[in-house]
């Protein structure tokens, strides 16, 4: 397992979170490819961080999971309650939600 | 033995994105994640970064993606019965199975600088990092606060 095969696997993560953020039409799973995308740079962080400071690359990912997570609990409330206003949640309905 | 690993690792990556790309329905591309991140987790662990590999497996494929999973199927308003996901659980059987072996087989680093110490970690939060580390928790607070006053809101 080289650094190429890592670098590889996270510009597959990042291609497929970006095209999945275009491809798809429904919220949920264009939130999803944002996570996708974010795990294949988080991946990207970590090789390029593993000959000088593996730990502070190791502390930097856990900031930037809880960051997610935070961003996911936010996110999945407002698709929820678009679900319960306008019964679906797809990406026209996103422009209507403004405050 | 490690490349073999990675590369079946590798390999249930691109199978689980390929059904998150391209699935009809929103729960089998969610499902299909689980797989994605646990794979995902796998690979760090071959990295040597084991404990990041177990809390990629805890919090993403075992928390975020099941609460997706659960607004998923709250959007597409039906059961759960009858369901076709099975192709996304075999790949998470598989991922899952192929991350047990490697830690029966015993884990061994790839690159072997990298620290594991989860101690080291818990020392530099709450030293070098203690602000970005306070700050994270503020925002985790901010976060749920709005999450809820958002969903008491009435349309």
């Amino acid at each position: 397992m080289s650094s190429t095969a890592l670098f590889l696997l996270s510009a597959l993560l990042i291609s497929a979170g970006i095209a999945g953020f275009f491809v798809r039409k429904d919220l949920l799973t264009m939130l999803l490819s944002g996570e996708v995308a974010l795990s294949g740079a988080n991946l990207a962080l970590l090789v390029f961080a593993t000959r000088s400071s593996p730990t502070e690359a190791q502390a930097a990912v856990i900031a930037i999971l809880t960051v997610a997570a935070a961003e996911v609990a936010v996110a999945l409330a407002a698709i929820a309650v678009a679900i319960r206003d306008k019964g679906k949640a797809t990406e026209d309905i996103a422009s209507e939600m403004k405050g | 033995m490690l490349d073999l690993a990675f590369w079946l690792l590798f390999l249930l990556i691109a199978a689980g994105l390929g059904i998150f790309l391209f699935a009809s329905e929103e729960d089998k591309s969610v499902v299909s994640l689980v797989a994605v991140f646990s794979a995902l987790g796998g690979v760090f662990a071959l990295m040597g970064y084991t404990f990041l590999g177990g809390i990629y497996v805890l919090l993403y494929a075992g928390a975020v993606v099941v609460a997706f999973l659960m607004v998923a199927w709250l959007v597409s308003g039906r059961s759960r019965e009858g369901r076709s996901i099975k192709w996304a659980f075999f790949l998470i059987f598989i991922s899952l199975g192929t991350e047990l072996s490697l830690i029966f087989l015993g884990s061994r680093s790839v690159f072997r600088r990298v620290s594991t110490s989860v101690s080291a970690l818990g020392e530099l939060f709450l030293g070098k990092y203690l602000y970005v580390f306070e700050l994270t928790s503020l925002l985790i607070l901010t976060a749920v606060v709005s999450s809820l006053v958002l969903m008491r809101r009435r349309s």
